[in-house]
Formats: C-alpha cells, sequence, structure tokens
C-alpha cells in the first residue's frame, strides 16, 4: 500500500507534465502554419510551430521555425533545439557549430556543455569534448556520465591513463555502470594490465550477459594472461552473437598463434582485415603469421600497411590536436 | 523584498494524491526570487547582481540556458567575493572553501584559481599554489599575471632562483613589455643580482623616460635597502620634475631607514617638501607625525597625525601616535579617545588566529598606552583590563612593544614584493570593521542562496528533480531562513519521493505558514509516506474538507490502518467507498490490501469492480492475475496479465508475472522470449535473470543459464534459490568445485532464512 501511494502520487506528477506535452502537440499546428505564411511568427509562437513541426515529423519546416527565431531573436533556446534537431538528422557538425554558437551567450549551461561534448565525441573531436567534459565535471561532479564520457574520450586521444582515471571516477559514483566497466577494461587491455581488464569485464559481463564488446575485450584479457581456453570460450560467445566481428576475429587470430596453429591465425586476421582494413594491429599480426608460414612476401607486405596505419592513426591524433588547437607542449593541460 | 513566489493559498484544491505534482506546479510556476538592487548601490556585489538580473531577465524571455549560464555566473562572482572577504577577515580556511566553490561555479574560473592559489599559499602549502598556477600558464604560455603570481610565490617560499627563471622566460616571451622587465629586475634584487636589475632598470627608464619611472626605479632600489641608487634615482626625477609626485616623500623614508634617528631632521624636511605639493597626503603626514613624535615634538605632530588617521589602512596607528602626544602634552581624555580609536580600528583588521608579530605589537602598544592614560585619569580598574589585554599581546610578539620609527618602517619593506605595493590608497574592504565584514558575509550568504534557490526552480521546471533538490540544499545550507526554500525543498523531495526528507522541511514550511491547508495536506502525506502515520492522521483529522475530499479521506484512513486504528477506518473506508464507489484506483487499493491478507474473494470483487468502472485502470489486472496465479489458476491468470500489458505494455511486474505463469504452462519458449525483451529494458531485474537462467538450464543451455544466473547472483546476492540453481548449472558443465560453492551457499542461506 505504502508502495501504491507513492506511485499514484508520481504517477499523476507524470499525468501533469504529459499532458503539458500532449497539449502542445495538439495545439492548433495549422493556425499556426497559417499564421506564419503572413509573416515571422512572434518568438514563442515559432518555437512552438517549431515543436508542433518535429512532432510531426517535418524536420525541415521545424528548423526554418527555429532558424527564423535565432536570426531575429539571437535565441539560446532556438540554438540548442536547432542542434538536437541537426544531430537527429545525422548532422553533427551543423549541430556542433550550433551549439558553439550558443555557449559563447551561455558559456555555463549544463544542457549545451553535454551536448557540445557528446557532439564533439561524434564529429571526431575528442580533444574538444575533453575540454568541455573537464568542466562539465568540475561543475558537476557527481554525475558518473561525464567521467564515463570523458574516459572515453581520453582514450580516443590515447590518453590511457587519464582515462583509467576518469573511468574510475565514473565507476565510483555508479559501481555496476556497464559501459564505463567495458571501456575501463578496454583502457587496461591497452595498457596490457590484464588482470584488472579481466575484472572489470567480468562484472560488466554480470551486469550485461551477452554484450558482444565485452566479451571479445574480454578474450583480448585472457589472451593476455594466457588463458586460451577461457578466451576461445569468450570469443566463441562473441562469434555466436556477432559472426562479422573484426575484433573478435581479430582475438581468434591472437589464440591460433599462440597456439601456433599459423594457417588458421592467419585465416581470421584475413577475415578481420576484410572487415577493418585500417587496424594497425590486424595487419602487424597478419605479417607475423606470414612470418610464420614462410611467405615472406606478405609478410613484408602486411607489416608495410602496419606502418602506413599507424602513421594515418598518428597522423590523424595530430590532426585532432592541431584542429583543437592543442599543440604537443599542451597535452598535459588537456590531459591533466 | 524578493518577489514572492506564488502563494501557497492560491494552490487548487490539493486534497488529493496529486499533491505533490501540484505543490511541485507551484514551484515551476515561482517567479525568481528577486535581487535586492545591488547594482543601483554600485558596491562589491555589482557584478553579482548584474549577472542575476541578466540571468532573470533571460528566464522572463523563455531562455532557460542562458538563465542557468547567468545564474552560475553570479554564484562564481558571489563566492569570490565571500571568499575575498573571510581572506581579508584572516580566515583562510573560510576564503579556500569559498574560492573551491568558485572553481566548480563556471567553465573559465580563471580569478578564482589564481585567488585558489593566493590562499593556498599562504596556508603553507605552496606546492598546491603551484600546480594551480602552472594549470594557467600552460593554458597560455604567455599569461603574465599568472607567472608573475607564480614567481612570487615561489620567492617567498624561499625558491627565489626559480622565481626569476619564471620572469626571465616571461620576459623572453614577451621582450617589449616594459612590465615584465620591471618585475624581473625586482627579482634580480631580490636575489642580489643588481648588475642585471640595473640593466633592465636603465632599459624601462630609456623606453618610458618620465620622472615618475625614476620614482618607481628610486623605490624599488630602496625596497632593495640600495639607498645610494635610490637617492641617485629620486634625484633624476626631481631633475627632470620637481613637482613630480612621492619622491620627497621616499626620500624621507630612505633618510629614516638608512640612518634612523640621525636624519630625522632630514626626513621631515622632505616629508614637508611633499607637502607642499599635496598638502592632504595621509601617508606623508602619517611619518611626518611619526618622526615629529619621535623627536618629541608632539604639538606639532598632533595636526599631521590626525590628517592621516583620516585613511583607514593606518588609522590604528596615527591614533596609537596621536593618543601618545596628548598623553605627553597631558590632554588625557583627548588621549583616552584618540587611543579608543585606533584600538576601534585595529579591531577591523585580521583576527587574531592570523595577527602578524607588527599587529601584534600594534595593538599591545594601543592597550598599554590607553591603561596608562585611563589610569591617569583615575580609572584604575578599567586601565588593569587594558594592561592585561597589552600583556596578552606583547606575548605574541617576539620583541618588545615600544613603538619606533624605524620598526614601524621596517615592517613596510619587509611587505614589499617583486610588486610595488600602494602606499597610501582609497578606501577599501580592507577597512571594515568585525561587524562590517560579518554583516557582508551574511549579506552574500543570503545573496548565493538566492541564486541556488532559482537554479533549484529552473531545474524543477525541466523535471530535474535530483538537480533541483540539490539546489535548494546549497541555499539551505546557506540561509535556511530564505523565503519559500523550504516549502520548494520540500515540495521537490515530495514529488521525488523522498518523504522521509520531505517531512521536516515541509514542517518547517509549515511553521512559517500554520494557515496553510495545503502545506498541511502534504505533509499530513509525507509523514504517511515516511512512517509515520499516526503524525499524519493528527494532521488530516482536523483538516476541515477532508470529509469532503476523497483523496484525503483515504489517505487518512489508510494512516489509521497504519497507526493501529483499524476499526476507525473500517469506518472511514465504508464511508469512501459508500459516496466513492465508482473511483477506480479506490477499488483497487482496497483489491490488494483485501489480497495482502488473503482475502482473495473480496479481493477480486473489488478489483472486477475497478475493471468494470475503467478496463485501463492500472494494476487492477495484474493483481487479479497474481491471485489467479497463487490460486493455480494459470489460464485465468494469463489473461489478467495480458490484459493488463496491453494497457500498460511497460508494466515490468505483469510482465515477469505473465512469463512465469507461461513458464509454469510449459511454455518456456513463449516465457525465455518474453523475459528478454524484459531483461533488455530493465537488466537489472534479478528475479527475471533467475527465472531466465533456469528455463535455459531445464532446455540444457547450462552455458547461458550461468551467464544469466551469474548475473542474477551479483543483483541479489543473498536470493538463496539463485544459488541453487547456480549449482545445477556449474555441475551441468562440469565445475564441481563452483557448483558445491554455490550449494553451499543455497544452504547456509536457507539457514538463515530459518
Amino acid at each position: 500500500l505504502k508502495r501504491r501511494s507513492a506511485a499514484v502520487c508520481l504517477a499523476v506528477a507524470a499525468w501533469v507534465w504529459a499532458a503539458a506535452s500532449v497539449g502542445a502537440q495538439t495545439s492548433p499546428v495549422e493556425a499556426l502554419r497559417e499564421a506564419a505564411k503572413l509573416g515571422p511568427l512572434e518568438r514563442d509562437a515559432a518555437l512552438r510551430l517549431a515543436a508542433l513541426e518535429l512532432a510531426q515529423g517535418n524536420a525541415e519546416a521545424a528548423a526554418i521555425q527555429l532558424r527564423s527565431v535565432i536570426e531575429r531573436f539571437d535565441s539560446v533556446h532556438a540554438r540548442f533545439e536547432l542542434a538536437r534537431l541537426e544531430a537527429r538528422r545525422g548532422d553533427n557538425s551543423q549541430a556542433l557549430a550550433y551549439l558553439g554558437e550558443a555557449l559563447k551567450i551561455a558559456p555555463n549551461s549544463e544542457d549545451l556543455l553535454s551536448a557540445y561534448a557528446r557532439v564533439a565525441l561524434a564529429v571526431d573531436a575528442p580533444v574538444t569534448a575533453i575540454e568541455t567534459l573537464e568542466a562539465l565535471t568540475r561543475m558537476h561532479p557527481s554525475s558518473a556520465d561525464y567521467f564515463y564520457l570523458l574516459g572515453v574520450a581520453k582514450f580516443e586521444i590515447a590518453e590511457s591513463n587519464g582515462a583509467v582515471e576518469a573511468l574510475g571516477r565514473a565507476l565510483e559514483l555508479e559501481p555496476d555502470n556497464s559501459r564505463a566497466l567495458i571501456a575501463r577494461g578496454l583502457v587496461f587491455n591497452f595498457l596490457k594490465r590484464y588482470p584488472d581488464s579481466q575484472a572489470s569485464l567480468q562484472r560488466s559481463l554480470q551486469l550485461m550477459p551477452g554484450n558482444v564488446d565485452a566479451l571479445i575485450a574480454l578474450a583480448e584479457a585472457e589472451v593476455g594472461l594466457g588463458d586460451l581456453a577461457a578466451a576461445e570460450r569468450s570469443v566463441q560467445r562473441a562469434l555466436e552473437l556477432a559472426p562479422e566481428a573484426p575484433a573478435a576475429l581479430y582475438v581468434v587470430g591472437r589464440i591460433r598463434m599462440e597456439q601456433e596453429r599459423y594457417g588458421e591465425a592467419r585465416d581470421a586476421f584475413v577475415r578481420s582485415a576484410a572487415l577493418d582494413p585500417g587496424s594497425s594491429k590486424t595487419h602487424y599480426q597478419l605479417s607475423l603469421a606470414y612470418a610464420r608460414l614462410g611467405d615472406a612476401e606478405s609478410s613484408a607486405e602486411h607489416l608495410e600497411r602496419y606502418r602506413v596505419e599507424v602513421r594515418r592513426e598518428q597522423a590523424r591524433l595530430s590532426d585532432l590536436l592541431t584542429r583543437a588547437g592543442v599543440g604537443v607542449s599542451g597535452m598535459g593541460g588537456v590531459g591533466g | 523584498m524578493p518577489v514572492e513566489l506564488r502563494q501557497v493559498e492560491n494552490l487548487p484544491d490539493a486534497a488529493s494524491p496529486a499533491l505533490a505534482c501540484l505543490a511541485l506546479a507551484c514551484v515551476v510556476a515561482a517567479p525568481a526570487a528577486g535581487w535586492q538592487g545591488a547594482t543601483a548601490g554600485g558596491g562589491p556585489l555589482r557584478e553579482m547582481g548584474r549577472a542575476i538580473e541578466a540571468a532573470e531577465r533571460s528566464l522572463a524571455a523563455g531562455e532557460p540556458q542562458v538563465a542557468e549560464s547567468r545564474y552560475r555566473t553570479a554564484l562564481y562572482e558571489g563566492w569570490l567575493l565571500l571568499g575575498s572577504v573571510a581572506e581579508r577577515a584572516g580566515d583562510l580556511e573560510g576564503a579556500e572553501a569559498a574560492f573551491g566553490r568558485a572553481l566548480v561555479s563556471v567553465v573559465e574560473n580563471r580569478s578564482a584559481r589564481i585567488a585558489q592559489a593566493m590562499v593556498q599559499a599562504k596556508l603553507g602549502r605552496p606546492d598546491e599554489a603551484e600546480v594551480l598556477l602552472r594549470s594557467l600558464i600552460a593554458e597560455d604560455t604567455a599569461d603574465h599575471e599568472s607567472r608573475r603570481l607564480l614567481a612570487r610565490m615561489l620567492a617567498d617560499a624561499g625558491r627565489v632562483g626559480a622565481a626569476v627563471q619564471e620572469l626571465e622566460q616571461l620576459h623572453y616571451l614577451t621582450p617589449g613589455n616594459a612590465e615584465n622587465g620591471y618585475f624581473l629586475a625586482t627579482a634580480y634584487l631580490r636575489e642580489g643580482q643588481v648588475g642585471k636589475a640595473q640593466a633592465l632598470l636603465d632599459e624601462l627608464a630609456e623606453t618610458i623616460p618620465t620622472p615618475q619611472t625614476w620614482v618607481l626605479i628610486g623605490r624599488t632600489y630602496r625596497d632593495a635597502e640600495l639607498y645610494e641608487r635610490s637617492r641617485a634615482a629620486f634625484g633624476r626625477a626631481l631633475e627632470m620634475d620637481p613637482a613630480v609626485p612621492r619622491a620627497h616623500y621616499y626620500l624621507g623614508t630612505i633618510d629614516l631607514l638608512d640612518q634612523g634617528r640621525a636624519l630625522l631632521d632630514s626626513a621631515i624636511e622632505q616629508f614637508e617638501a611633499e607637502l607642499e605639493l599635496d598638502a592632504g597626503d595621509a601617508m606623508t603626514h602619517l611619518y611626518r607625525g611619526i618622526a615629529l613624535v619621535e623627536m618629541r615634538r608632539y604639538e606639532e605632530a598632533i595636526r599631521s597625525l590626525e590628517i592621516a588617521s583620516a585613511l583607514a589602512a593606518v588609522r590604528a596607528d596615527a591614533n596609537r601616535f596621536l593618543g601618545r602626544s596628548l598623553l605627553a602634552l597631558g590632554r588625557t581624555e583627548e588621549a583616552i579617545a584618540a587611543l579608543r580609536r585606533g584600538l576601534e580600528a585595529a579591531d577591523g583588521a585580521p583576527d587574531s588566529r592570523s595577527l602578524s608579530e607588527f599587529e601584534a605589537r600594534q595593538i599591545s602598544s594601543l592597550h598599554y598606552q590607553l591603561a596608562q592614560a585611563l589610569r591617569e585619569s583615575g580609572r584604575a580598574e578599567e586601565a588593569e583590563g587594558h594592561f592585561e589585554a597589552a600583556k596578552r599581546y606583547h606575548a605574541r610578539s617576539a620583541e618588545s612593544a615600544r613603538e619606533s620609527l624605524d620598526r614601524y618602517l621596517a615592517s613596510e619593506t619587509a611587505a614589499a614584493t617583486f610588486e610595488p605595493t600602494a602606499t597610501s590608497g582609497a578606501e577599501d574592504g580592507s577597512s571594515a570593521t568585525a561587524a562590517e565584514v560579518e554583516a557582508l558575509r551574511a549579506s552574500l550568504s543570503t545573496s548565493l542562496a538566492r541564486v541556488y534557490f532559482n537554479l533549484g526552480v529552473l531545474e524543477t521546471r525541466s523535471q530535474a528533480l535530483e538537480a533541483a533538490i540539490g539546489f535548494f540544499e546549497e541555499a539551505e545550507r546557506l540561509d535556511d531562513d530564505l523565503p519559500q526554500l523550504q516549502y520548494s525543498l520540500g515540495a521537490a523531495r515530495f514529488a521525488a519521493g523522498l518523504f522521509d526528507g520531505a517531512a521536516p522541511a515541509l514542517e518547517k514550511a509549515l511553521e512559517a505558514a500554520p494557515e496553510s491547508a495545503d502545506l498541511r495536506r502534504m505533509l499530513a502525506l509525507s509523514w504517511l509516506n515516511a512512517g509515520e502515520p499516526l503524525r499524519a492522521a493528527d494532521l488530516l483529522a482536523g483538516d476541515p474538507t477532508r470529509e469532503s475530499s476523497p483523496q484525503l479521506q483515504y489517505a487518512y484512513g489508510l494512516a489509521l490502518v497504519r497507526g493501529g486504528h483499524g476499526a476507525e477506518a473500517e469506518e472511514i473506508f465504508k464511508g469512501l467507498l459508500a459516496e466513492n464507489g465508482t473511483w477506480p484506483e479506490l477499488n483497487v487499493v482496497l483489491g490488494q490490501a483485501h489480497a495482502q491478507q488473503g482475502d482473495y474473494p473480496r479481493a477480486v470483487e473489488f478489483l472486477e469492480r475497478a475493471i468494470a468502472l475503467d478496463p485501463t485502470v492500472g494494476e487492477a489486472h495484474s493483481t487479479l492475475g497474481e491471485i489467479h496465479l497463487r490460486r493455480g489458476d494459470l489460464d485465468l491468470a494469463e489473461a489478467a496479465l495480458r490484459a493488463e500489458l496491453r494497457s500498460h505494455p511497460e508494466d515490468e511486474r505483469a510482465a515477469f508475472g505473465l512469463a512465469t505463469v507461461l513458464d509454469l504452462n510449459q511454455r518456456p519458449e513463449e516465457a525465455a522470449a518474453l523475459l528478454r525483451s524484459l531483461l533488455v529494458r530493465h537488466p537489472e531485474l534479478a528475479k527475471g535473470r533467475y527465472l531466465l537462467g533456469k528455463i535455459l538450464l531445464a532446455r540444457g543451455a547450462a552455458e547461458d543459464a550461468t551467464e544469466q544466473l551469474e548475473a542474477a547472483a551479483g543483483l541479489a546476492p543473498g536470493d538463496p534459490m539463485i544459488h541453487y540453481q547456480l549449482g545445477l548449472a556449474y555441475r551441468e558443465l562440469g565445475r564441481p568445485e563452483a557448483s558445491r560453492h554455490a550449494f553451499e551457499m543455497f544452504r547456509a542461506l536457507k539457514r538463515e532464512e530459518g
């Protein structure tokens, strides 16, 4: 009964809010459209029409209203809504631009900062995301989500220790945050801290059994620990769920290499490389497998591919930092 | 006065289970707590006031993101101010805490980092301060201010070489910057590298060839105790312009510092020459007055010391020497008045915890002289207290309390750092008395509380209750008397289902507005949900609208039942049913109550009536389904649970119930599919994972089953049946040790259950 009376109260609260939003959707959209034909609508009416258009799936019509509000009223709120709309339409770069403009006016808004960080990650601008997330984690230190995102962003620029620290903080705040556990497992693998990785990933799998990313990362950790039987079990489970996962095929190759079954290893790496040709580590392992099989020419070819991909990854990282206006000397500041 | 929130009396009839949302709606509808015109006075709160006004304008314009940002700016300004006030009052820990709050209020927090670094340095933690300043320099290598502060802090910590290095780097990065060159020169002087300093200072004089530049150079040499160079520099300044301000003043101080009493006449001449240029200069008058006192020319000293006493920064000392002069001239009562003014001024200085040796001596001397004056005027008893105080302060200083001009001057030069320090200036916050400081702190706390309150209202509007509660709690920590705060905090906690926390806040709100029936009702519901049914019943008993409000009457009945007054409650429910038999939710609750007591026939009766009244009423079908399940009527249970899910597809209880029924009805495939879909939405549902694991194990999928069961055990480690199934699963997988361990867990937990 106690549960119920609280539930009734909360349900009614939800209803009040829901009613408000339903009311918004059933308002006279046609009337507003007709009014808009006569000339630019007042700010609130234009925003309302944008919301109604969006609710009816008319994204472009909504965008027109929002742009009009931005132009005429320099509205941050409209920029925020337009950024959300653009992100939903898949144009993250445009979304980032709108959010950047909005942040110039309202630099301390959590809504804006949070959206900016997420979109920055989506457009492969991790340094921008890091700068934003460092502010967010400082201003909202009890939000595990911001620490998780910060960890992911730091890992993106290969700042693994900073990533471990941020993810650790996320897990202090939310010990059962399975996404943070998986991400931390991946970083630990990168750092070759396989026992830590195994513990983190096993915990994540307790919370989310059958998560493919966690299974693959766990298999990789188990290879690192020399427990090939466990690695085999984990990776096969992952392949049952996602037969074409290149990372899983890569781990199969690693297991076969350890088992000195070089032909099978090569086949697994070849399949993995076909699905993810930009993976430097797969080419590196392929060069090793071919070398073991006595195929010096293919080995050299993949060693070269490995070098090319490493250079490309380094160039990408350097480009990311340059685009963010951060030189190598500034890394301490970014990562700190 | 701040703009009032909508009056609680204007709430719609709150005698319903929706009281929370209505109350919350009131908070949401509340206009922001207004700013009390702080911008009008142009006082230290101006920046904060501007930010708040901008936030309120944004809020009114429907720009919540801008409003939040501006409110945060207001917090930043407010905490910075509070930190500065605390620092000036000598409360360094308080200052550090306030600057720490400023740091986390906004994105761009440079000023707070600098302020925090300075406080940390004062607290004897230069390493932490260095980290903060270096973080600023890392962001901008040409950040002049941070680098200079870092240099100063390093020098103060005895790392003069490191300080010089920082300034050299800054000078290198900004070769044409005369100011940076000057700071480097002062650092070289401190390190004893006079040649390097001279080169830079000569360069400065070439770059800015004014008499004022030479005054600055002269002052710099004076602080480095290079008196001849200093005199030469002031000579150059006076050659260029005989009327250049401060040159004579500094020359006078050099006479005193260099030769002490031997050059008192010369010093007085210099001060008088300075006064010819600026007859009202308080600092010059002070030094002239003190020098005359040293020469026992008390009569001449008095006028200068009276003029100096107008300057708050030196008011204590001016009155000290004035008192001494008056006492020497036998003008005892005037001396007493002057010395009292001196003590009053000293009282507004940093508190006794952080008094410097000089300040302790100063206060000791004031008390001592006042005691002497009082004794001379025959007030021996009062004098005794001041003698005691003089002793107390005297004990704090390592040296004699006897005042002397050279010591006074020494204290001034000892305070000189790489940066020029103002030796005269306008009134500032440091001149405030302790009472004024306390008043400013209280005012700032209230202003900050209002900002937090408004942020709470803003978060409530965007339904972020947790954040809203956080802001209201911050406001409460700063000023728990803020109008409407307790009401808003209570309502927000109520709406978030945090009844234990809601009740005390609402109780305080009710104390402030005892006539508010709505508050009384919300408080009653809080007590009811917080496990204090009799307090709820007490509040509801006297509610004049209770009998006409089925919701209130229902809550009252519930409170009576829980409080052990079943008979009275029965009457209430009978009455409710008689008058509100068509209220579907009431019938559901009564059905559930009967089901809990095992009275299934009555329960079914109420539930069926509820469904007849509203076929989609929540929990009626699912409760019926559970009853059918308990009775073993699986087909009826399935039908009822499916009916619930048709109306409420997200109902996790109904979905799990249906999966259980399907499994019992030998349809494990359907049950497993339903559970998998349920677990996607509710991965934390231990009993769902348990049932899925059990089904998978029965189908021979031991590995998959183990995954689910291990997850279930992680979520609900105290459930013995999960460990039992895990034992079976491990056995299937050929893991005897794990299996044995799981069975042992099962048995241990069973034993615990008794």
